[in-house]
This record gives C-alpha cells, sequence and structure tokens, in this order.
C-alpha cells in the first residue's frame, strides 16, 4: 500500500462526552477511511468503550489476499481505465454534478450534468429525466411560474427531442425554457432546428458557471424536499438539505454540510472534497453509513432507545455523534479555535 | 484454476440470493476463497443477506470508474475472512455496466480467489447477460412451480447457447409433504423435465426467513437447520464430494399411514 | 376380505389416485416447455397441422373429431405427436377430406375482422343523435343517477 494511506481508524474510541452530560453515543466502528484502507470492519463487532487493543487484530485478520497477488489485479483495472479517460474531460471531473437550479443575476439557470462520456459520475438521459423531475416536485415552492429558464447544457449531446422533452417538464411547472447554452455543435444545431434561442460556447466559459475546482469556493446549498428512496442518489458541490426522509439504499453527497430535516437512513457522505470540518445533521440520525471527507463510520448494532437530533462531525478519533443542542454549545457558540481542536 | 458460477433462475423469488449467500458462506468455510459478486445493480441484496449493508464504501462501478481500487471495494466479512463481497451499485440501472467490464472485474478477481459465485439478478436482459458473461459455469435456482420451471427452462437453453456447459441444479422450497399428497411437483419431475445434474434440494424451511431478517446466512447457525444442512451438502457436492441426497420425507400424516398400516400389514 | 377394502378406501379417500395438481402440473409444463423450446410460432404450427392433414387424408379417411396434434418434450429432446384416428382406407378417385372446420373457422375470424371496421364505425355514429339528449337530462337532474328508480 503506498505511504500516503492513513492508518485504520481505531473502532473502539467514538465514544466521547460533550459537555460532562454524556448524552453522545458511538457511531459504531469505522469501515475504513476512505482514501485508501480497504474496509476492515468486522461483522459482530460490537463496540466497547475504551476499548483500544482491537484495532491492530482488525487490520491482520482482514488480510487474507497476498499483496502480490492484490497488486497484479489492481493494476490491470487502472491501466484498462487510462485509456478511457479523454484529456478533455478534465474540466468536468467533478464527481458531484447532477441536474441543478441555479439563480444567477435575477435569471433562473438549470444546469445540467456533463456529456455522460466524458464525466466520472455519468448521468444518462434517463436519469437526467428522473433528476429534472426530483428538483422540479422537490423545488416546486421556490421556482416562481413563468421564470425565463436558461439551460446551460455543457457538452451534453442532445438532441431535438430530448430538448423538446426537457422543454415539457419544465413546462409543467410553468417555466419556459427562454435560451440553451452549449459547447456542443450537435446540440446547437438541435435546439436551433427545434425552435429554441441557442448560444454555442467554447467548452470551458459557461454562463456564470466557472468550473469550482474541489476545495475551493462551494455552491449555493441545494435545497429538496422530497423522501429520498433506495436507488436514489443526491450529488452537490455544496451543502444539500434534505426536507424529507432519506431511506436505506439512498445516498447523499455532498461537498459542505448535509442536512436532513427527517431521517437519515441511508449514506451520508459530507465534505466529499475533502473538507473534514463539514457536518452532518438530522433530526433523526439512524444513518446506513456515515461519511466525512475520507472517514467511515456506520451505526452500532443496537440504536439507541430514543433518537434525538443529532450532529456527526470529525473529532481527533474520527466520526462521532452528538446531540444537537450540546454540539452547538461546544462547537459552535465556541471561538473557533476549538472547533480543529 | 478458480471456478468462475453464475447463480442463476429466471424468475424472480426463488431464492437465488438466499443460495449465493449460504454457498458463498459455506464454501469459505471449507476453506476456500471465496468472492461473492452481486450483480443486480439497481436492486441489491447479497449485502443484506450477509449482514454487510452498513459496510459497504465503494461498489463494483467505483472500481470500474477508477474511483477506488478493487480491494477497497470488496467488502470482508468479519466472520469469514475467506468470503468477499463485491457490491453492486444501488443507484445506477442494469445497462449501466457491459458484460466486457463484468468479466475484467472476474478475472481480476481469480487471481486471488478460487471461487466466484455471481449473483444473477432476475429476468433474462442486460444484468442477465452481464452476470452470465465471465462465468465457465451456471447453478440454476428453481423452485417446484410452474412458472419458475418454465423460466428455468428458458435461462438453461439461453446458457447453453453462450457456451456455458456445466449447468447444475438447485431445487428451493421443497415441500415434502405436499409433494406426498401429490400437490407438488417432486424432485424427480422438475429434475426429468429440466434434465440437467441436480446439486441438491433445499426444503422449505421458516429459518431461512430468520437468517434473512439477522443477516447471518443458516450456514453460520451452531445447529444446523435442515435447510443449513441441506445448503451444507450441496457445497460438498459442488466440490465434488459425493454426498447422497438428504431424505427429506418427514413423517408425514402420521396418523393415517399409522391407520393404514393397522389394515395392511 | 375386508381389511384391503377398508385399505383401498383410505387411499381413495385420503392420499389417493386420483388426479392431483402434481399430475396437471406435470402435464402443463411439459407441453408449455415444448413449445418454449422448439420456438414455434402458432401461426406456423397450425400450417404444419393442415399441411400433414391433407397428406393424410389423401390416403385415408380420418376423424377429425378426435385428431390430437401436439408437442412433447423429454430428455430435452422435443417431438411432434399426431394422434390421427383413421375411419377407413380412401375408395380410389374419391376426392379427399379437407379440414373443414380448422379452414373455415380461420376465414370466419378474417371476415368479421374485416367487417369489424366498418360495423365499429357504425354503432359509434348511429346512436350519436339519440344519446345527448338523455345524457344531459341524466346528468343535470340526477347526477347520482338514480333517476332511474325515481321516475
Amino acid at each position: 500500500m503506498t505511504a500516503g494511506n492513513r492508518p485504520m481508524i481505531s473502532d473502539s474510541s467514538y465514544y466521547m462526552q460533550i459537555g460532562n452530560t454524556g448524552h453522545t453515543r458511538d457511531t459504531g466502528d469505522a469501515a475504513a477511511d476512505a482514501n485508501g484502507n480497504r474496509l476492515e470492519v468486522g461483522a459482530g463487532d460490537q463496540i466497547y468503550h475504551g476499548v483500544s487493543a482491537e484495532s491492530a487484530e482488525l487490520i491482520d485478520d482482514g488480510e487474507p489476499i497476498d499483496i502480490e497477488a492484490t497488486e497484479d489485479f489492481i493494476l490491470e483495472i487502472e491501466s484498462n481505465l487510462d485509456d478511457a479517460e479523454s484529456p478533455e474531460t478534465k474540466s468536468e471531473n467533478n464527481p458531484n454534478l447532477q441536474v441543478q437550479f441555479k439563480s444567477d443575476r435575477g435569471r433562473l439557470l438549470l444546469l445540467l450534468p456533463p456529456d455522460p462520456d466524458n464525466s466520472r459520475n455519468p448521468v444518462n438521459s434517463e436519469e437526467l429525466r428522473h433528476q429534472l423531475r426530483q428538483r422540479l416536485d422537490a423545488s416546486e415552492r421556490f421556482l416562481q411560474p413563468h421564470t425565463p429558464v436558461h439551460m446551460i447544457a455543457r457538452d451534453r449531446l442532445l438532441d431535438s427531442r430530448q430538448i423538446q422533452d426537457i422543454d415539457d417538464m419544465l413546462g409543467t411547472a410553468n417555466l419556459p425554457l427562454k435560451r440553451i447554452y452549449t459547447s456542443r455543435r450537435q446540440t446547437a444545431v438541435a435546439a436551433a432546428t427545434a425552435g429554441y434561442s441557442v448560444e454555442q460556447q467554447t467548452a470551458l466559459s459557461y454562463l456564470g458557471q466557472t468550473q469550482t475546482p474541489s476545495g475551493q469556493v462551494l455552491e449555493e446549498p441545494l435545497y429538496l424536499q422530497y423522501t429520498l428512496r433506495s436507488g436514489v442518489e443526491v450529488r452537490h458541490s455544496g451543502t444539500i438539505i434534505i426536507l424529507g426522509d432519506t431511506n436505506p439504499g439512498s445516498s447523499i453527497v455532498a461537498e459542505g454540510d448535509i442536512f436532513v430535516w427527517g431521517r437519515l437512513r441511508g449514506v451520508a457522505h459530507a465534505g466529499s472534497g475533502g473538507n473534514i470540518d463539514c457536518r452532518i445533521m438530522a433530526l433523526y440520525m439512524q444513518p446506513t453509513q456515515l461519511r466525512i471527507a475520507d472517514k467511515v463510520a456506520r451505526s452500532p448494532e443496537q440504536p439507541p432507545a430514543q433518537y434525538r437530533p443529532e450532529v456527526a462531525y470529525v473529532g481527533p478519533e474520527g466520526i462521532r455523534i452528538a446531540v444537537a443542542d450540546e454540539f452547538a454549545q461546544v462547537y459552535l457558540n465556541a471561538p473557533m479555535a476549538q472547533d480543529n481542536a | 484454476m478458480s471456478r468462475i458460477i453464475v447463480m442463476t433462475s429466471g424468475k424472480g423469488g426463488v431464492g437465488k440470493t438466499t443460495c449465493t449467500a449460504n454457498l458463498g458462506m459455506a464454501l469459505a468455510k471449507s476453506g476456500q476463497r471465496v468472492a461473492v459478486i452481486d450483480a443486480d445493480f439497481g436492486l441489491r441484496n447479497l449485502d443484506l443477506l450477509l449482514g454487510l449493508e452498513n459496510r459497504i464504501v465503494y461498489t463494483a462501478i467505483d472500481v470500474l470508474a477508477g474511483e477506488c481500487r478493487l480491494d477497497q471495494a470488496l467488502v470482508k466479512d468479519k466472520r469469514q475472512p475467506n468470503l468477499a463481497l463485491l457490491p453492486a451499485a444501488q443507484n445506477r440501472s442494469k445497462e449501466s455496466i457491459k458484460p466486457e467490464q463484468m468479466q475484467r472485474l472476474v478475472k481480476a478477481l481469480t487471481k486471488v480467489y478460487n471461487f466466484i459465485l455471481i449473483d444473477s439478478p432476475a429476468g433474462i436482459e442486460m444484468g442477465f447477460r452481464n452476470a452470465i458473461a465471465p462465468a465457465r459455469e451456471a447453478i440454476i435456482v428453481t423452485t417446484p412451480e410452474i412458472s419458475a420451471v418454465r423460466d428455468a427452462d428458458r435461462v438453461i437453453g439461453l446458457l447453453e447457447a453462450n457456451d456455458i456447459k456445466a449447468v447444475r441444479l438447485i431445487i428451493n422450497r421443497l415441500r415434502p409433504a405436499m409433494v406426498e399428497a401429490g400437490q407438488m411437483m417432486s424432485v424427480k419431475d422438475v429434475q426429468g423435465i429440466l434434465s440437467i445434474p441436480l446439486l441438491g434440494v433445499i426444503p422449505d424451511d421458516e429459518q431461512v426467513i430468520v437468517s434473512t431478517n439477522k443477516g447471518e446466512p443458516l450456514i453460520l447457525e451452531e445447529k444446523l437447520s435442515l435447510a443449513g444442512m441441506a445448503f451444507a451438502n450441496v457445497t460438498l457436492r459442488l466440490q465434488g464430494e459425493k454426498v447422497p441426497l438428504m431424505d427429506l420425507s418427514a413423517p408425514p400424516e402420521g396418523f393415517l399411514t399409522r391407520l393404514k398400516r393397522l389394515f395392511d400389514p | 376380505m375386508t381389511i384391503p377394502v377398508i385399505s383401498d378406501l383410505i387411499d381413495r379417500l385420503f392420499s389417493g389416485r386420483t388426479q392431483h395438481s402434481r399430475d396437471d402440473v406435470k402435464r402443463r409444463l411439459q407441453i408449455v416447455l415444448a413449445h418454449d423450446r422448439l420456438d414455434l410460432d402458432p401461426q406456423t404450427l397450425e400450417r404444419m397441422r393442415q399441411e400433414i392433414i391433407q397428406v393424410v387424408s389423401r390416403y385415408v379417411e380420418i376423424d377429425f373429431e378426435t385428431l390430437e396434434f401436439s408437442l412433447e418434450t423429454d430428455q430435452r429432446v422435443t417431438a411432434l405427436i399426431a394422434n390421427v384416428p383413421i375411419r377407413r382406407m380412401r375408395p380410389p378417385n374419391t376426392a379427399p377430406d379437407r379440414p373443414i372446420d380448422a379452414e373455415l373457422e380461420a376465414a370466419d375470424i378474417e371476415l368479421d375482422l374485416s367487417d369489424g371496421d366498418i360495423l365499429l364505425r357504425d354503432e359509434t355514429e348511429e346512436p350519436t343523435p339519440t344519446l345527448p339528449r338523455s345524457k344531459e337530462f341524466v346528468v343535470i337532474d340526477d347526477p347520482d343517477g338514480r333517476h332511474d328508480k325515481a321516475f
């Protein structure tokens, strides 16, 4: 394994008291740090507070593969992937791009994810429809009817039928499609033929939308009001706010914080760009798995008797969960220095 | 050489995934290095039956997209370190992966694991084609019901057309009392109709549901249930041992047989 | 003597030698699978049936009532089983019987279909002049449809 890998997160030290009240709970054993180390979590390892001798043993018996062979098979996969990525994908390498509405100087922008062929997290046309449908449903209250929509199609290849389809869906929310911005000639031609106003641009300059390299300025929060069911994944290069439940099998991936005003039961990954200071907050924290930056934790086998609004954050020992109001007292009302302590 | 086996059925709900979980676990218990692959993209379940659902960080899709290495996506089972699960993505459709990619994944796994079980999705569409692409053997799971047997037959035909010659049969959810009463096809009936070698018969057993609830394959029980024993036998036969079929005919309608014996010695 | 009789009775009453769903399902499966495996469409099968009958009835008189054609399958091999009861040898110089039933039925179906278009159109056109009045009346005066009972 490479030198850059972090050591295993010990699975035994997620217990921490905040403000002497003791109302914190385990996140369970950590699965791996998402950056490098394999999943070492034991099945049925119950987490006991204050036990610390187990992490070494975990790594030992989780290693049934001889390392030589492991490297062999990894290399093969990777070499195959290299030629699949063309140089122009660089600018669209953010895997968190999904369909998104954004207001920009009085205009409503509809941002489409990049072409599936050029994306690390491809969104095909069927998924595109789903996402648009969901965004329309979930943010209905905020979309003023009759606001002209400017669609940023990036490098997506759209035919006139697909454009018409998007227009129809926008039409259900009384949003007229005013203009289409694209970097692809075929899309521009198709849009123009279908009678839309088109602006063809070079690959990198999108209206009001310069690619934010991860780690820099985050997007505006994405606000969604609906239930995330199994199989649904919401990704966003900023903070995500869900007004509703997230069910097992769903996942939220945000480069910023995650707020779930409801039950968090799926996977939640905050700070996916690597920001370890991101947090996950939920009224009812019962996740399949929590990730913050490259840290991973899963719920304890024994769920707590009573749920209260909680906050997951990264402490010195990994992901921890604290009751929201106590977390606020200690972390949010205190000087910043303590935040990173 | 590794054995690459696809578990398939055509019809859904006949117990493919349960069989995969138990067979995988049993093979691992017997000292084999086993990788089980969930090929049901979009509707994954194998992780649940193995009780590994909250340990998934990466999926096969992430490996193929170059987001992680293969060994990072493999979920090791703490109860049985010889077993690893390669999970499917839940947020993708079956069309998001191609047969060649499946072959590449499996080829890589063969360097480390000597048994690779692929849990195929129901149906005979893209997901099925992905699942069978890398396989050299197949295990057909069916129940003694007309619809399941018909679909199994169709799948056997498709496997033969795809050059998978070693096709064997598991008959699941057999209810011996019903067979006895002439209300369910017997093992012989089903095997006679499908005419492929029989790998084993799993009796209908409530414990299967209990084990699913717990996320612990039956084969991990300390005292094996009838179905658990049946899975253990299947595992032995899969490794070439000759194990006679279990006698599943539980004492049927005791009163009547006794009454009959009384009159008809 | 009596003991075997009682035993027999128990057999027939309880476990039974009578037709069981197990036999039904086997028979149905065998037929279904034979068709599945052959992948022969019903039209082709019917044409084949007709042609076989034509050929056979050139030589013998066939009992069309009890004629049976079926596909059966065993050990992954499918066979066409034809049960063609023969009444008698055909006297020379008589024209062969034709499997009239099937052909006529087929012709009937086609006729029905071609007429169907016209009929449908006629039907939809005809009632239109009379319908609106009664409909309006019912809807306005008695939305619950109790009109009929009341008057």
